[in-house]
């Protein structure tokens, strides 16, 4: 930088900006002190809900079924509960499967399936009866 | 104490920032408005930036912004108004008058982005790097922009102030 610039630079160094006034310093402090204060009452409630959710993830852990637990279920008793549940549509497949086993087995899967297909459906019963009357 | 920190910290940059935020504001006491909001703002993360000082005066512009946003007209209107009204940023005291009327004047001459850098290059006392960051532009953009300025000031100002 040249001498000139140095001047320049001097002579704006010399003016002052004004002081900040007594109105900003005390909004400052108002303002600084109420979320200072805000801090101070929500930390405690911070704290214990933090604590509390610790507590209910330690519980839900203890409680919940243990890695073992899970390894000693049998995988084919498992299967097995959920194809009794699944319900399938008679089919001739299966009156023959019925009838190749007994004729027990047979009048069961009759009885089985008329139960279920003659069974009044909420709201649709009116709309049924005409068509499920003729089986 | 940590009341005396703030207060210290407000009583060594304060006049400076409102210096910067009257680049927005059409009077000191908008320019205060300006302060106490980015003040408030740059002292709950001061601990998290770098650079304390720079990041202030980028808190300064960015509430600067906000508040130019939200009082568009209204600042419009009294910012034209403002240039006749002549309040003055700086202190009466540490020369004599006529010196910082032609200071002054020669200072409200330049423009905007030229000021802004001396600003925050004399009175901020910031290097050209930190500038730039606020400002949003190169580091040698910046140095320009402060050279090209002493240069017009020096031609605008009086012989008998430069002496």
């Amino acid at each position: 930088m040249s001498d000139e610039t140095d001047r320049i630079e001097a002579e704006l160094l010399r003016l002052r900006p004004r002081e900040v006034s007594q109105r900003l310093r005390a909004a400052l402090a108002a303002e600084l002190d109420r979320r200072a204060s805000r801090w101070v009452v929500w930390r405690p409630i911070l704290a214990g809900a933090l604590a509390a959710a610790a507590l209910i993830a330690m519980a839900v852990g203890w409680w919940s079924p243990k890695g073992n637990e899970v390894a000693k279920r049998d995988p084919a008793k498992d299967r097995q509960v959920v194809v009794s549940k699944v319900r399938t549509p008679p089919t001739m497949c299966s009156y023959a499967r019925a009838a190749a086993q007994s004729a027990e087995a047979l009048d069961a899967a009759l009885a089985r399936d008329a139960a279920r297909l003659l069974r009044p459906v909420r709201g649709q019963a009116k709309a049924y009866v005409g068509y499920r009357m003729p089986l | 104490m940590n009341s005396d920190r703030w207060r210290d910290w407000l009583n060594e940059h304060g006049p400076g920032l409102v210096l910067f935020a009257r680049r927005w504001a059409p009077s000191q006491s908008d320019a205060e408005d300006i302060v106490q909001e980015a003040f408030v703002r740059f002292w709950r993360g001061r601990e998290r930036v770098g650079e304390p000082v720079a990041y202030q005066y980028a808190c300064v512009k960015r509430c600067a912004m906000d508040w130019r946003r939200t009082t568009e007209r209204r600042a419009r209107r009294e910012m034209s108004a403002a240039g006749d009204r002549d309040e003055c940023p700086f202190e009466p005291s540490g020369q004599d008058g006529e010196r910082r009327e032609a200071v002054e004047a020669a200072l409200r001459r330049l423009p905007d982005e030229q000021r802004d850098v001396v600003v925050l290059k004399i009175w901020g006392g910031l290097t050209f790097q930190q500038v730039a960051g606020i400002l949003d532009i190169p580091s040698n953009t910046a140095a320009s922009r402060y050279r090209y300025a002493l240069e017009a000031l020096r031609a605008w100002l009086p012989e008998e102030v430069q002496q």
